[in-house]
């Protein structure tokens, strides 16, 4: 099996079929940092070589600025899905010939370091128009297992679409929490989506901390262990101010550093686990 | 008499909607009106922030098709400077909502 930290190019995904494939989703309460640390970890990944595809099922907007992306509001457009003939669940479905890898090849933008996005798209008004987008993207996500990509979703703050299932492609849930209560509580009831047979792992990231036992009061509140803690940085702040990836603002900034060390760990995991 | 306000927050996650609600209503309760406030977020903090520390105990949902007179008085939470809290809703585990 090759390593999953080898280099890959992002041209041909399919030249390291072999090696497993991170599957997170980011999850946690509003402002905890989800997008922040869902674009970043995609870049330090995508920067290693790695074809990365990047989720935002966020009708706001967000994770396109953390990877540095310039998108529009647009989601996937309608000629991706048809249809479904009579009697079937859903209404539509891809495309005639249409694959989940091409979709992604097709439909995804590119952004730095070969990042690759996709967004069912940005609300505007009235959500009816995105209404193919999203049949879309849920298709192209229910089968993203046969895909070769690494794949990270960014998905909206709090409970809703991740207990809905919008979370399960992933075989790890990061649930990012503040070292505030309401922010763990929000953490501890995301903490439920382990449960059951069939559930991804579910991990924490201690974000925002400014005490040395932040990680541990994340830990005891939210029942979860805490896999990455990074501080209140005013590096985050400032790359946020202006709508610059904190990667490209402050590359060696200590939440990047977290995050380059929480990836070691997700490659060590990777490499111990059958 | 003056008609009740119905005042909505909304707004990105982490700008403070919880805060400013729960300041709010504390403020007109203070002054004395009568203020529900009621949580429509699936994951709810409304009552945390309103002092309201056991609710993810105490909290029952009421079934779709309570009368709103039955709403305050039997599936409200008390909270600080008595504001009532209703919670419209708590998606709790796969599946559910």
């Amino acid at each position: 099996m090759t390593s999953a930290t080898q280099p890959v190019s992002a041209d041909d995904p399919f030249e390291d079929g072999v090696s497993r494939r991170l599957r997170i989703a980011f999850v946690g309460k509003g402002g905890a940092g989800k997008s922040s640390i869902a674009g970043t970890l995609a870049r330090l990944l995508a920067a290693g070589g790695e074809p990365v595809v990047c989720l935002d099922s966020d009708p706001l907007p967000g994770l396109a600025t953390s990877l540095g992306i310039a998108t529009s509001d647009a989601g996937i457009p309608d000629e991706a899905v048809e249809e479904a003939p009579e009697g079937e669940r859903a209404r539509y479905r891809l495309a005639t010939g249409l694959t989940s890898e091409a979709a992604i090849r097709r439909y995804a933008d590119t952004g730095p370091d070969g990042v690759r996005f996709l967004q069912f798209g940005k609300t505007r008004g009235h959500v009816a128009p995105l209404m193919r987008s999203q049949f879309a993207f849920r298709h192209i996500v229910a089968d993203i297992d046969d895909t070769p990509w690494h794949v990270i979703g960014d998905l909206p703050a709090g409970t809703r679409q991740p207990f809905f299932g919008w979370a399960g492609f992933a075989h790890l849930v990061l649930v990012v929490a503040e070292p505030a209560m309401s922010s763990m509580l929000s953490a501890k009831r995301l903490a439920r989506l382990g449960e059951g047979e069939n559930a991804p792992l579910v991990a924490a990231i201690a974000n925002k901390t400014r005490r040395d036992d932040d990680a541990d009061l994340v830990s005891q509140a939210t029942g979860l262990p805490v896999w990455a803690s990074a501080p209140v940085d005013p590096a985050v702040r400032e790359a946020e101010h202006l709508g610059v990836p904190i990667i490209d603002h402050a590359p060696d900034s200590p939440t990047v550093q977290a995050l380059r060390s929480l990836l070691e760990r997700l490659h060590n995991e990777e490499r111990s686990s059958p | 008499m003056l008609a009740g306000m119905r005042i909505g927050i909304s707004g990105k996650g982490g700008t403070g909607k919880t805060t400013v609600a729960a300041g709010l209503a504390r403020g007109l309760a203070r002054r004395g009106r009568s203020v529900v406030a009621i949580d429509c977020d699936s994951d709810p903090n409304l009552a945390l922030g309103l002092g309201c520390g056991q609710f993810e105990r105490d909290r029952r949902l009421p079934p779709a098709g309570t009368p709103m007179a039955h709403l305050v008085g039997e599936y409200g939470l008390r909270a600080a400077d008595d504001v009532t809290v209703l919670l419209a809703a708590q998606a709790e585990r796969a599946g559910s909502g």
